[in-house]
């Protein structure tokens, strides 16, 4: 879910925070332009995670900022395909749902990517699995659940890429720079709850299921 | 800004949880609580606390779920090291029976699986590569290092040099298996 990514950054300090430590006052530098960013095609940045090097720093002329080049390395949010997260269900709606990560929720999961037979219930503004069985699983708001991550989406948002509308209008606001579509179609995915409950009753009765002929274990 | 490594090391979840914690203590301190440009920096710490120990503000009657990494690092508040190196890691526990590739390692970690159905959503192909027995077992030993009692793990045993695994983790060098499928023609 996390990586590490060396960069390197010409970072300015300016003079109220020359009363700091040095390492510090690069370092909330560093934090301040990189936090809570999105890197394209890198990542949603955390904090600074080490600083490998530091140059002297230079005052330039005309400002009082001092200029350091400094190479360090950035915890980095980047899940790779195929990694199973825990998140929570946020929203739901015909499309599918997205989940909530906290960090971001630009996580969804589209109808297609879930069990097989599930429907949405617009009532309940839930998704539903219904095994052949006759049971049905509701995926609620709020629930913690596993996922699978397919693939990512990433969009440009460089200030020169101008956005138009379908009448030509220059988009002003823009969209998310980053989604990622996730999947819950295997056993073992979906709320954490369905699973753990599941287990107690493997372990209880694992005959009994195998004679019932209990399809929901074989499933996926 | 050049971004010299896009991927220069891959972090855990517990690894990631402590960093956020110590920063935390030092940016979520009253003093620096003022102070509005690092208000970017308090946003992405809290919903990393938030992630890893849930919301403090939920509605009491929602159960709260713990993150693997919180109970993780509860078990090995003192010395978080242990699980990564030395004798009691979870490296030294499964490489001398199972070929695990790194994203599986990662993945135990993170996810921490306390069942056979977790267990094979994050080993690939679990059920040709491994038997039953196999997997059971994983699961026990995979459990046995997170939930050791860090009183009972002599000290300095994170620090202790050791012989390389004979072994090579499944996927790590692509060079040297080269080798090996040459010698083997």
């Amino acid at each position: 879910m996390f990586i590490l990514t060396t960069i390197e950054d010409l970072i300015q300090i300016a003079p109220q925070d020359f009363s700091k430590e040095s390492a510090q006052a690069i370092k909330d530098a560093i934090n301040i332009k990189y936090a809570n960013k999105v890197i394209h095609k890198v990542g949603l940045c955390i904090t600074m995670w080490d600083m490998l090097k530091a140059s002297e720093g230079l005052i330039g002329h005309g400002t009082g900022l001092v200029n350091v080049n400094v190479e360090f390395r950035m915890v980095v949010l980047r899940p790779f395909r195929g990694e199973i997260l825990h998140g929570r269900i946020k929203s739901a709606n015909e499309q599918g749902m997205v989940i909530d990560l906290d960090f971001t929720y630009e996580v969804f999961v589209p109808h297609a990517n879930l069990f097989e037979p599930s429907h949405y219930d617009p009532g309940e503004n839930a998704w539903v699995w219904s095994p052949p069985d006759g049971e049905e699983f509701f995926f609620d708001k709020g629930e913690t659940v596993l996922l699978r991550v397919e693939r990512e989406e990433w969009f440009d948002q460089k200030p020169s890429i101008v956005q138009k509308d379908e009448h030509g209008n220059v988009v002003e606001r823009r969209g998310v720079p980053w989604r990622i579509i996730a999947s819950m179609n295997q056993s073992g995915l979906g709320p954490c709850m369905w699973w753990e409950s599941q287990e107690g009753e493997e372990e209880e009765g694992e005959q009994q299921l195998l004679e019932n002929g209990d399809v929901e274990m074989d499933e996926a | 800004m050049h971004i010299k490594n896009p991927q220069s090391a891959l972090l855990s979840n517990h690894e990631v949880y402590q960093h956020i914690r110590s920063e935390s203590d030092y940016y979520l301190s009253r003093e620096h609580n003022r102070d509005k440009t690092l208000s970017n920096v308090r946003e992405i710490l809290q919903d990393g606390l938030r992630y890893f120990e849930g919301d403090p503000n939920a509605a009491g009657d929602v159960a709260q779920w713990t993150n693997p990494a919180k109970e993780i690092s509860d078990c090995h508040a003192e010395r978080p090291m242990t699980l990564y190196k030395g004798p009691h890691s979870l490296l030294r526990a499964l490489a001398p029976k199972y070929r695990l590739n790194k994203a599986e390692y990662l993945q135990l970690y993170n996810v921490r699986p306390t069942s056979r159905i977790t267990l094979e959503l994050i080993i690939e192909e679990a059920t040709t590569r491994f038997s039953e027995e196999e997997l059971d077992d994983m699961l026990q030993q995979v459990l046995n290092v997170f939930y050791e009692e860090e009183a009972n793990i002599p000290a300095g045993v994170e620090d202790q040099e050791m012989e390389k695994l004979p072994d090579e983790m499944l996927g790590d060098s692509r060079r040297k298996h080269k080798k090996k499928l040459k010698r083997r023609a």
